[in-house]
């Protein structure tokens, strides 16, 4: 159980439930078992005040009180006074800042941690790479309608102008005007002819476009499928927790921080 | 895939049959182009001896025959006979011959002459299948 867990246990419970003795009991044991820390935290003296952290994003921030416990929870009881508290939270800047505790009140603290300057550029690059891979996807799709477009209406031309020989063939066998049928078979059908092989060529042409731009797609798909998607090195997280795990693309790392407070 | 592709085979290459059936277009005995079975044939002929003012006419008759059953359907027609001897120009109607005969007949033959008839299949005006009969007068 984390100290938080200690610390909210201690100001619920003990308030709410435990009365008297059990409560003294066990606010001799935290005294033994933790650190004089704790001990400060765990008075519920009149000396004691509560914040309310209202944070943004309000799901999953942590927070670091006075550099020691890091906690996660959404609110606090503490000794009166001033604590130095440490705010972040995934994609989000550290937010140091020193809240004072105002005894037997709770507090409401309201803070929008801001997103981090590595986030904004990984957003910024991974829109790039997004719209990059739709847009190389977009067209060969864009392609392969135009084909079955044109593949479609070249074969509706094909079947029309199959139809037309048959009417032709139909018109010469049903004709018994020898002019009417010289005109036919001399202008009329070899013009129909004409029109046919045009249109079977076309809708060859078109048809054999189709597949090539239907294989084309599916192979741009697959490589872009293969182009390594942006990962989010949390820079902020290393400096909040110390060791932390990035996970990449390669299986990722972990990674550590240093800070030398010269100040001091 | 596999499915797809035969499917559109078929599509492309069923059509197709219809350009070959358009290639020989001439056996429509209407047609001016017919190279058909000949539509008119001789059946037989004879030479009748008549006694004129003029003197002994030897009349030839040459019986034809018409195949009608080289019609693509049941129609009415005009055959046009052109004796090649003289150009002499006959038109039957179709309702006018006794089933697929007609009998044509030329005077003053002379013997063993062959006499040839141009017979054409006409309608409106315009000349279909054609083709020549002889036969000589004995």
């Amino acid at each position: 159980m984390s100290p938080g867990g200690h610390v909210r246990m201690c100001s619920s419970m003990a308030m709410k439930r435990i009365t008297g003795l059990a409560c003294k009991a066990a606010f001799v044991l935290l005294m033994v078992t933790w650190s004089p820390g704790h001990m400060g935290i765990c008075l519920m003296a009149q000396d004691t005040g509560t914040l309310r952290l209202l944070i943004d994003p309000g799901s999953d921030f942590q927070f670091v009180v006075d550099r020691k416990f890091r906690l996660q929870q959404r609110e606090i009881t503490l000794s009166a006074g001033p604590h130095h508290f440490s705010f972040w939270a995934p994609t989000r800047s550290i937010v140091d800042t020193t809240l004072t505790v105002i005894p037997e009140r709770t507090t409401d603290f309201v803070l929008r941690l801001p997103y981090s300057a590595e986030y904004l550029e990984h957003r910024r690059v991974l829109d790039a790479f997004i719209q990059k891979r739709r847009w190389a996807r977009t067209w060969p799709v864009m392609l392969n309608v135009a084909g079955i477009t044109w593949g479609v209406i070249s074969y509706d031309k094909y079947r029309k102008a199959h139809r037309q020989l048959e009417t032709d063939l139909a018109n010469y066998e049903d004709n018994v005007v020898p002019a009417e049928i010289a005109v036919l078979t001399n202008e009329t059908i070899p013009e129909h002819k004409q029109d046919f092989r045009q249109a079977r060529d076309m809708a060859v042409i078109s048809a054999s476009f189709t597949a090539l731009s239907a294989g084309y797609t599916w192979w741009r798909f697959k490589r872009t499928g293969q182009w390594e998607k942006p990962v989010f090195d949390d820079r902020e997280r290393i400096r909040f927790e110390g060791l932390a795990y990035l996970p990449g693309a390669q299986g990722g790392h972990w990674a550590t921080a240093i800070t030398i407070p010269l100040a001091r | 895939m596999r499915f797809t592709l035969t499917l559109l085979l078929i599509a492309l290459l069923g059509p197709g049959c219809v350009k070959d059936e358009l290639e020989g277009l001439t056996y429509n005995p209407f047609d001016p182009a017919y190279d058909g079975p000949p539509v008119f044939s001789l059946e037989t002929s004879y030479v009748d001896i008549l006694t004129t003012p003029q003197g002994i006419n030897r009349r030839l008759t040459q019986r034809m025959r018409m195949d009608r059953s080289l019609l693509l359907r049941n129609t009415t027609f005009v055959v046009q006979c052109v004796r090649l001897n003289d150009g002499t120009v006959i038109d039957l109607l179709s309702n006018s011959l006794e089933g697929d005969l007609f009998n044509l007949v030329t005077d003053f033959t002379q013997q063993g002459a062959e006499y040839c008839w141009e017979l054409r299949l006409t309608n409106q005006g315009s000349i279909g299948a054609r083709n020549n009969v002889c036969s000589t007068a004995d």
